[in-house]
């Protein structure tokens, strides 16, 4: 625990990610789209940073970007010190593994196993095992310590995608890239989630991606950039809801 | 609907082809084996139809020595005295005897005896240039050392007029020079692929009926005008009973029965696997239209919220079954037509035969393995389809189609058919009389009817302690877990495996424990250190391991010179040598072995204690003497090859063994009662001191010459009697391989199918960070999981069987083959792994992006 707080504090000025005019279209030729148009971002350590734009802005396909999960066509993508576009598809197994935590909308836990082995899961896979106390934090932090034996199934929604989160933490990522976590939830389990991936960065210095489309939990983030066209089209620091609002609304007049 | 099916069909192209591979493979077998069969018989009626031609009224012995075996019996001899009777019958144009019998054995250019599968190797009398035969070089014998050969035999043993031949018969093996060979006036070399060694009439009957003034048959050509059946019909009037007379076609039909005999057994090894294939294909069948129609379950359901009634949706599910049970059944067919061909060739290569026509295809046959196949699949594919029918619209839509129902009511209905069958096996154990082996077959039955019932909930307990030996690394456990998941699933999977096994497992400790049996009696009742004899003709004297060894069942005996013994007696180092005679008879009750030899003599060697009996009197086992309630002293009535049905005095007992059962004559009767007059077994038993080696070479050497016969010392009897287990076992695995594959296939429907429904959770994996290599290695755990699990419960069940099945036979010993047991555990982990390499290499390809990206 100690550590982990001194490291971050030492490194609270570095960069997490970054991505260097990188570039993605799909298709070729007259019916290529491009998703992605030579977009550079930062992404600091130790804040919740939230990405947004209207559908089809790229928005997903540059988190995929970031977290290694899809390739581009040019431009570099790093995390902390690993250039990940020059990475092997083993490279980039064990870089997801232990540098990488993932939150998505529809949970992805594994039935057959309960919600304690799904959480430990990233760990399991490279033979690492839990500091125990870091374990009995995060658990609690997302209040499922009477909750470890149950399988998915036999828990509800809200408590499922805490499961998820959990698993994300467990390995002390470089960065958690979470895709639209809340887009499947009512709004009071959709609220838990947010204020545990808030209490995350703040008291475990975590560094956090979220996509979303909405502005609610887009202002629970320190920054907010926005994504139009495949371009980065505007950028806000820690916003409440309406600014947040605001702008979405703004984009999609100039939009139109 | 119709339409429906139809693209449906199409679109899943290669799950339809796995389903239909087993029924192809069953309907090629059934098919190949009714092509085949009609083929080769049509043949053999069309060579044998010529036969009967030339011949009006055909008269031989009649057999009152009925081994029950089939083929070709030993007919006694026809007097010469009958040939002057018969002149004298109205309408007869001429009568001559015949001798052609089964049994001559011709001796190769590489020294061993030349054998034919199937066809007769016979010796005939010559009698020129008449009815059939054409000399197509040389002349007909004349002298009692010459021969004419057919063109069959002088092709097998590439001989040519004017050199040597050596012949085995009823007497030792003989030189003779090659004067001529001859063919037929059909322009063939051979019938049906026999050799023919034609000698001098007297030499003929001394050799071939082992006696003068004989002839195995008598024909009869009528006058003009006088029809056969008339002429049949006189014939055996003027010679009453104790003849069998026949016309000349009824001759032929008969003899192409007996050529067709083999046939019997290549239909029933073809019909036996074609069984075997259909049964396991049901599960392959049922396994991939469950799988199907649970992908489907949304679009069956959508279709019901369209307004389609059940019975559409039963019918659109059975109409994919009907053509895939129709397109596996054409292929089949057409497959089974090729391997009719190569079969048919095969044969005509191993026989010799060439057959006069093509292949004859019996299309009403055909059409019945054709409906077979469909019907088949329709069977296998309704339960499925009633199933998708009953699944409400609403949840079909909504829920995912790997829905969990409760195991508690299969449980059940599993456990209760389980508990009697086991309760009916255990029954059997105890000594209830004949009543055991049905109550041992209705247990077993019972008891695998429960077990399939059971398997599911099996899988619970048993799939996780497997797991475990398996691997411990987290892509094992997943794979441990996800062969846990879908019980029902799981056990119509492995249900192929587990009945494969299973009888692989009953026949492996049935088969063990017989061998153990065998040569355990084989040794335990010979005093005797040295044993001659042919091939297997010592392990079956006593009547053991498929009955006794005579001329008369269609397998010639090997025999050798009654000096052979004598001489091996005169060995230094030699202190007791007995002959021993071998031979079947009938008693009013049924067939018995019989021997004839010198009781006392033997009696040493075979650790009995009896006397020989004098001549026209026998000794009988003591079993014998009880079960029909008769005593020394007493006249007993049986039946003997050569004399049948005559009266013999009860002059001792014996305690019958392993070696010896049923009546002993005194040697010196042997000529008059028995087929062969020489020795089938000679036991030799060592002085002190002597050594084996030394004695062992200098009695071989006695037997030299005739390469049917071989001395085996004590373990190489044991060896030799337990061996012809070893043959059958080992047909029946090969059979059995061929489910194995299906079974494979069914594994590989399986995981195709699960990779297909958690493409999710892949994605999911490979996005937490397991590598290509983990995935590939949870995917094979998953699969060798189920195999072993398979493998696991056939083997413990059908090993369990096959305990019981020992126990009720009898048998000394019961053996439980482990090594071999692990050695098929090892092949179904191969299975397993053979299994996964497709579906595996898929879920590594799973493309991370599109597993988790959200519709």
């Amino acid at each position: 625990m100690t550590t982990t707080a001194v490291e971050n504090t030492d490194t609270l000025t570095g960069l997490a990610a970054r991505a260097v005019g990188v570039a993605k279209a799909y298709g070729t030729g007259a019916t290529a789209v491009v998703a992605l148009d030579d977009i550079s971002v930062d992404i600091r350590r130790g804040r919740f940073t939230a990405i947004m734009g209207p559908s089809g802005s790229g928005k997903s396909t540059l988190m995929h970007a970031l977290a290694g999960l899809d390739t581009v066509d040019s431009g570099e993508v790093w995390i902390g010190e690993t250039r990940l576009t020059t990475l092997s598809d083993k490279g980039l197994a064990d870089l997801r593994r232990n540098r990488v935590g993932f939150v998505f909308q529809q949970f992805n836990l594994l039935p057959t196993l309960s919600a304690e082995e799904n959480i430990t899961l990233p760990l399991a896979i490279a033979k690492r095992t839990a500091d125990q106390a870091w374990f009995d934090l995060v658990v609690d932090a997302v209040g499922l310590a009477d909750r470890l034996t149950h399988r998915p199934s036999e828990l509800s929604g809200g408590q499922q995608q805490r499961v998820a989160c959990a698993r994300a933490l467990l390995p002390k990522p470089d960065v958690i890239f979470a895709d639209e976590p809340t887009g499947n939830l009512d709004s009071r389990s959709g609220a838990e989630i947010l204020r545990f991936l808030r209490r995350s960065v703040d008291e475990f210095n975590q560094t956090i991606v979220m996509v979303t489309h909405d502005a609610t939990a887009a202002a629970y983030a320190d920054r907010v950039v926005f994504l139009q066209d495949g371009k980065l089209v505007h950028d806000l620091v820690e916003p409440d809801a309406d600014e947040v609002l605001d702008t979405m609304k703004t984009l999609s007049e100039g939009d139109s | 609907m119709l339409k429906a099916a139809l693209k449906g069909l199409l679109a899943r192209k290669l799950r339809l082809t796995l389903a239909g591979f087993a029924v192809v493979l069953g309907v090629m077998a059934v098919s190949a084996a009714m092509i085949t069969t009609t083929t080769i018989g049509s043949g053999f009626d069309s060579i044998f139809a010529s036969t009967g031609a030339n011949t009006d009224v055909s008269v031989s012995g009649k057999s009152d020595v009925d081994s029950g075996m089939g083929g070709r019996a030993f007919a006694p001899p026809v007097p010469a005295s009958v040939v002057a009777d018969l002149e004298d019958v109205p309408g007869a144009k001429s009568v001559r005897g015949e001798v052609s019998v089964d049994g001559a054995r011709p001796v190769g250019p590489d020294g061993k005896v030349i054998s034919v599968q199937g066809p007769p190797r016979s010796g005939v009398a010559w009698h020129g240039e008449t009815g059939l035969v054409r000399l197509w070089s040389g002349r007909g014998p004349t002298a009692p050392d010459e021969v004419a050969i057919n063109g069959g035999l002088a092709d097998r043993g590439q001989f040519t007029v004017g050199e040597k031949i050596d012949v085995l018969t009823l007497a030792p093996r003989q030189s003779f020079t090659i004067v001529g060979i001859y063919g037929y006036s059909n322009g063939r070399g051979s019938m049906g692929g026999d050799t023919q060694v034609a000698f001098t009439e007297p030499v003929a009957q001394k050799l071939m009926l082992g006696a003068s003034d004989v002839y195995s048959s008598v024909t009869v050509t009528a006058e003009r005008g006088v029809s056969r059946s008339a002429l049949r019909d006189r014939v055996a009037a003027a010679l009453g009973d104790g003849y069998t007379v026949r016309t000349g076609d009824e001759l032929a039909a008969s003899t192409a029965e007996d050529g067709k005999a083999f046939l019997d057994i290549v239909r029933m090894v073809l019909l036996g696997f074609s069984g075997l294939s259909l049964l396991v294909g049901i599960f392959l069948i049922l396994n991939t239209f469950s799988i199907l129609v649970a992908q489907r379950t949304g679009e069956l359901a959508l279709m019901a919220a369209l307004g389609a009634r059940r019975k559409q949706i039963v019918g659109s599910v059975l109409v994919e079954a009907a053509i895939v049970g129709a397109a596996a059944s054409v292929v089949g067919i057409g497959l089974g037509l090729g391997v009719s061909v190569l079969l048919t060739m095969v044969m005509e290569a191993n026989s010799g035969a060439s057959l006069p026509v093509g292949l004859t295809v019996p299309v009403p046959e055909l059409v019945l393995a054709f409906v077979l196949g469909v019907v088949v699949t329709l069977v296998a594919a309704l339960v499925p389809a009633v199933r998708a029918s009953r699944v409400p619209p609403v949840r079909a839509m909504r829920a995912s189609a790997a829905e969990q129902r409760s195991l508690t009511r299969i449980t059940w209905l599993g456990a209760v058919p389980a508990a009697l069958g086991v309760a009916a096996v255990v029954v059997s154990l105890a000594d209830i009389g004949s009543l055991r082996w049905v109550a041992l077959a209705g247990g077993v039955v019972l008891g695998l009817f429960g077990l399939a019932l059971l398997t599911p909930v099996l899988s619970r307990s048993l799939l996780p302690a497997l797991g475990r030996v398996v691997g411990w690394s987290m892509p094992s456990k997943l794979g441990n877990r996800n062969a846990a998941r879908n019980p029902r699933r799981t056990a119509i999977t492995v249900s192929t495996l587990v009945i494969t096994l299973g009888l692989v497992g009953g026949v492996s400790v049935i088969a063990e424990s017989m061998r153990a049996d065998l040569s355990a009696s084989a040794t335990r009742d010979l005093g005797a250190d040295l044993v001659i004899s042919g091939d297997g003709v010592a392990g079956r004297a006593g009547g053991q391991g498929g009955g006794p060894p005579t001329a008369a069942d269609g397998r010639i005996m090997p025999t050798f010179d009654a000096s052979v013994v004598d001489q091996a007696r005169a060995v230094p180092g030699v202190s007791r040598a007995v002959a021993q005679y071998v031979d079947t008879v009938r008693f009013e009750w049924g067939a018995s072995p019989a021997a004839a030899a010198d009781l006392s003599q033997l009696s040493a060697v075979l650790n009995l204690s009896a006397r020989t009996p004098a001549p026209g009197s026998v000794a009988l086992d003591s079993a014998t003497l009880s079960d029909h309630g008769l005593k020394v002293g007493d006249m007993v009535r049986l039946a003997t090859q050569r004399a049948g049905w005559q009266e013999f005095r009860i002059a001792g007992g014996y305690e019958a063994n392993y070696l010896l059962r049923g009546p002993v004559f005194n040697p010196s009767d042997v000529a008059s009662l028995f087929v062969s007059a020489a020795p089938a077994i000679g036991y030799v038993q060592l002085a002190d001191g002597a050594d084996a080696a030394t004695v062992t070479r200098a009695v071989s050497r006695l037997v030299a010459d005739n390469p049917e016969v071989s001395v085996q010392d004590r373990t190489q009897l044991a060896d030799d009697a337990a061996g012809q287990i070893s043959i059958a076992e080992t047909m029946l695995y090969v059979l059995l391989g061929l489910s194995v594959v299906i079974g494979i296939l069914g594994i590989i429907n399986t995981m195709a199918l699960s990779i297909v429904e958690r493409t999710r959770e892949l994605g999911l994996l490979r996005a937490v960070g397991m590598r290509r290599s983990h995935m590939v290695r949870m995917v094979v755990t998953e699969s060798v999981v189920m195999s072993l699990f398979g493998a696991v419960l056939g083997l413990a069940a059908g090993g369990a069987a096959g305990v019981a099945v020992v126990r009720v036979l009898g048998l000394s010993a019961t053996e439980i083959p482990w090594v071999s047991l692990a050695v098929f555990l090892g092949l179904a982990v191969v299975a397993g792994l053979l299994a996964a390499l497709a579906p595996s290499t898929r879920a590594a390809r799973v493309n991370v992006l599109s597993a988790i990206a959200y519709e």
